[in-house]
């Protein structure tokens, strides 16, 4: 990755609705540069998303809740992943090494329906067993220091080009 | 805990299209809800001043950060959480630190950039006293977060149910 790009990428992780123009006056370079590579870095999946940031508690969530699946052994996981990402609220699936085969993420409103989800989870095909651990805070994305690591990266980058 | 703002289907419907793409054109929004543009920007306005959109971003495949390893840390430690919390937080590694209720007390995701840079994670994290164990699950899928499945009135659907 170029610099340039890691520069307009940490400016939209900071506000992703910028006018490519003033963005543009801010690094330098011209607006049609920035929407070239705004472009590109979407088609090339750096990008993966530009979306709002929602305070989920202002809309009657509660929290949020890490589900931690164990999937029976010899089963393909794939299955259960596609299953778990149909189910209404989940965030995020992911495969993980360790205690637990996957990890899924999903915003709750009440105890209810903490009760719903696990059922729900526990339905799809090959699980076999699901632990929760309940977070009471909920915002969306929940990623504090990605800005940091960021501008850590473009630094580094900073440095070599010379 | 914030309070609630209500919200109607035309705010739900704009919500719904920003969260699918921050970008999106005013025009279609506005084509799309059936309203003006002015009434659009003003119910974005309102979200944002009643603290409902906090912001807008981009998700960037972090892969490309030079961050391939992502790891979910579980952390057992009946004492000192605040504490434990707070280490977290200024760790540029971690991206997410919470104190939880179930399996574990604290939980937390964190960003590496390779095995040996989780390992000295960790192995800081487990310098703090009161923390008893601690459990790591690395990511071995890629980690993409969506709201687009989210139910954005899940009060209404309750008392829907009920009733």
């Amino acid at each position: 990755m170029e610099r340039l790009d890691l520069l307009i990428l940490s400016e939209l992780m900071k506000d992703a609705q910028v006018s490519f123009a003033e963005l543009a006056k801010k690094l330098g370079t011209s607006s049609y540069a920035i929407r070239s590579r705004y472009a590109r870095m979407k088609q090339e999946g750096i990008i993966y998303k530009s979306t709002v940031c929602i305070d989920l508690s202002k809309l009657g969530y509660q929290g949020r809740v890490f589900l931690l699946i164990t999937v029976s052994p010899q089963q393909p996981k794939n299955e259960t992943v596609l299953a778990l990402k149909k189910i209404k609220n989940v965030i995020t699936v992911t495969e993980i090494i360790g205690a637990f085969d996957l990890l899924a993420m999903a915003p709750v409103s009440d105890f209810n329906s903490i009760r719903t989800l696990v059922d729900e989870v526990n339905r799809a095909p090959n699980v076999e067993r699901v632990e929760i651990v309940c977070v009471n805070e909920i915002f969306f994305p929940t990623s504090r220091n990605l800005q940091k690591i960021l501008s850590k990266r473009s630094q580094g980058l900073a440095m070599t080009d010379r | 805990m914030g309070t609630l703002v209500e919200i109607d289907e035309i705010d739900k419907k704009i919500l719904g299209m920003l969260i699918a793409d921050a970008r999106v054109r005013l025009k279609d929004v506005a084509k799309a809800c059936e309203i003006s543009s002015v009434s659009v920007l003003k119910r974005i306005k309102r979200l944002r001043v009643s603290g409902v959109i906090l912001g807008a971003t981009v998700l960037p495949n972090l892969d490309f950060l030079g961050h391939r390893m992502a790891a979910t840390i579980g952390i057992e430690a009946n004492t000192n959480q605040d504490q434990v919390v707070r280490f977290l937080e200024e760790h540029t590694h971690v991206v997410d630190a919470s104190t939880c209720i179930g399996k574990y007390d604290l939980i937390s995701v964190v960003l590496t950039e390779d095995i040996y840079h989780l390992e000295r994670v960790v192995g800081e994290l487990k310098k703090i006293s009161g923390i008893r164990r601690v459990t790591v699950n690395v990511w071995s899928g890629k980690p993409q977060f969506t709201l687009e499945n989210i139910d954005l009135q899940p009060r209404k659907r309750d008392s829907d149910g009920k009733t």
